[in-house]
């Protein structure tokens, strides 16, 4: 039940056109055919939107990861005026309508000059990010033992030291959750990839996958085999590093 | 305050900033320019002038029924999918945890892999595969049941499949961390009950449920905020708003109205309400955790 739709996605991608529209569907392809694969490259350009897609999950990932552990590590370890409102104000931005981003947003980037590029994206991946990884990485650091951070003062390291030579070795498992959110949002983004994008310039395979219903004529067999190869990347990370997944959703939760 | 703590709370101070320059920039900065131009007119299509127009978008919220419907659809879809996925993904996991004794290790990994491809397969990818699996000629959907539902051009039909697409997507949410959750029930309180002589139904009830429940709310809160704002790549897909407005929810409404219309000045202001509300469940949620 759970595999029923991808498995069928994956079916269809490797079928003829003639077969894909038969009333009766069949599960495994009469005849097997990787054109619609050839399709993605050759008509849809996926060879742009791919790395694109890349770009903008491995750079928002760097951006909010960074951002976010830097911060989370500040509010969690000291406390200065005002710092309890600031979190309380980045917890929220959690709970918002990304939607309700969208019109200032592009009002912004329009202004910018940023309309089409892969930086606009890339921002508004980090906005919905940057909270997901405060959060979490939050949750670590508060847990974080103290001694440890004591002991390496003792021993002469300054706080900065304390931060990329202990903390952040140990605090591992927890980055490698909060990399692999990011990636999957970066990854997966539409709104804002839709918002921003037009050409294939700063496009990413997730638009451009939806553009393949063109209102003339839905490439189904193309659109079937871009789901499967987008699913593809994000699906054999997640399988690797599941036990972070894991870890990660029940840390968001439970907190 | 000793240089110490001027020091202390001088790195915290520091170590935060790039975050919430950013944050300033990118967030706050938008939010008040959404407030502002609920108060105006400003279609960039037309003209790129921003007329002051006091209420008027507010008005038109009110009185169009564009916007309550979109609110209604959304508030349902809400509903009807936390719903939905707590209840199978709180079976799903009972189920696993009861089997989870005939598996090795990785065997049990394998299986729990499996639950997990939905929830992280791309929401355009998922939107297509379903589109197909909905289609009324040679969808799989129709030819399984042997009918021919025209899925996705009848109101109540569309609403049934975005809502079999999304709890499709996201049960496992609520698999993993129930089933995380029923793990760590100690098993002394199943062995006294069984000793006790309770049935398999009476250890559900009084044992399992009570010490699932806390968790199992506090999910469905959070899966119920992220469904009401986020529900927008699916829908987009899917039917892209409904036959007629039949699907529109509102982070659709809101996108349409802004980047297909190109009607600023209304869509902020139905941003402003959509942070309105999601700040009204926000404070709420973690007032109630602190």
């Amino acid at each position: 039940m759970t595999l029923f739709p991808v498995l069928w996605m994956i079916s269809s991608s490797l079928k003829q056109d003639k077969e894909i529209y038969k009333i009766h569907p069949t599960w495994i392809p009469e005849k097997f055919t990787i054109e619609h694969y050839r399709e993605l490259f050759s008509q849809f350009n996926f060879g742009r939107h791919l790395p694109n897609s890349a770009i903008i999950a491995l750079s928002g990932t760097v951006l909010s990861v960074t951002l976010g552990i830097l911060a989370s590590y500040g509010f969690s370890r000291y406390s200065f005026p005002g710092s309890r409102v600031l979190l309380f104000i980045v917890i929220l931005v959690r709970v918002f309508t990304p939607a309700a981003f969208v019109v200032p947003l592009y009002d912004m980037m329009s202004w910018l000059g940023l309309i089409d590029s892969l930086l606009s994206i890339i921002i508004g991946v980090t906005i919905l990010n940057l909270p997901i990884v405060i959060w979490i990485m939050k949750v670590f650091f508060d847990e974080f033992p103290n001694e440890i951070i004591d002991a390496a003062k003792v021993d002469g390291l300054s706080s900065l030291g304390v931060l990329t030579h202990i903390v952040i070795p140990l605090a591992a498992p927890a980055v490698a959750t909060v990399v692999l959110f990011s990636l999957i949002a970066g990854w997966n983004d539409f709104l804002f990839s839709l918002a921003f994008s037009q050409t294939e310039k700063s496009m990413p395979a997730t638009v451009a996958l939806a553009n393949m219903d063109t209102g003339y004529k839905v490439y189904w067999g193309a659109m079937m085999a871009g789901g499967t190869f987008i699913l593809f990347p994000i699906m054999i990370i997640a399988f690797l590093l599941q036990k972070h997944f894991i870890q990660g959703l029940i840390k968001g939760a439970i907190k | 305050m000793s240089s110490y703590i001027k020091r202390e709370s001088r790195i915290g101070f520091l170590l935060c900033t790039p975050c919430l320059l950013f944050i300033i920039t990118f967030i706050g900065y938008p939010l008040f320019r959404n407030i502002f131009l609920s108060f105006h007119d400003y279609n960039p299509l037309h003209s790129l002038e921003v007329t002051f127009s006091g209420l008027e978008n507010y008005q038109w919220l009110v009185k169009e029924s564009i916007f309550i419907n979109s609110l209604y659809i959304t508030i349902l879809f809400t509903i009807v999918s936390v719903t939905l996925e707590a209840f199978i993904g709180f079976f799903v996991a009972y189920f696993l945890v009861k089997i989870k004794e005939r598996f090795t290790k990785w065997g049990f990994r394998l299986l729990t892999s499996v639950f997990i491809i939905p929830y992280v397969m791309p929401t355009t990818s998922t939107g297509v595969a379903w589109r197909m699996l909905f289609h009324p000629s040679f969808g799989v959907i129709n030819s399984m049941l042997n009918v021919k539902l025209m899925w996705l051009s009848d109101p109540i039909l569309a609403f049934l499949s975005i809502v079999i697409a999304d709890v499709w997507k996201t049960t496992p949410f609520f698999i993993f961390i129930l089933l995380a959750g029923l793990i760590s029930v100690p098993t002394e309180q199943y062995e006294a009950a069984r000793i006790d002589g309770a049935s398999g139904w009476q250890e559900l009830r009084y044992i399992t449920m009570p010490s699932i429940l806390h968790l199992w709310i506090v999910t469905s809160v959070f899966r119920a905020i992220d469904a009401f704002t986020k529900i927008f790549d699916i829908v987009y897909i899917l039917t892209g708003g409904g036959p007629g407005r039949a699907t529109e929810v509102l982070p659709l409404l809101i996108y349409k109205t802004a980047l297909r219309f190109f009607r600023f000045g209304t869509a902020s202001a139905l941003g402003v309400v959509a942070i309105l509300i999601s700040l009204f469940f926000g404070i709420g949620l973690l007032r109630r955790r602190t």
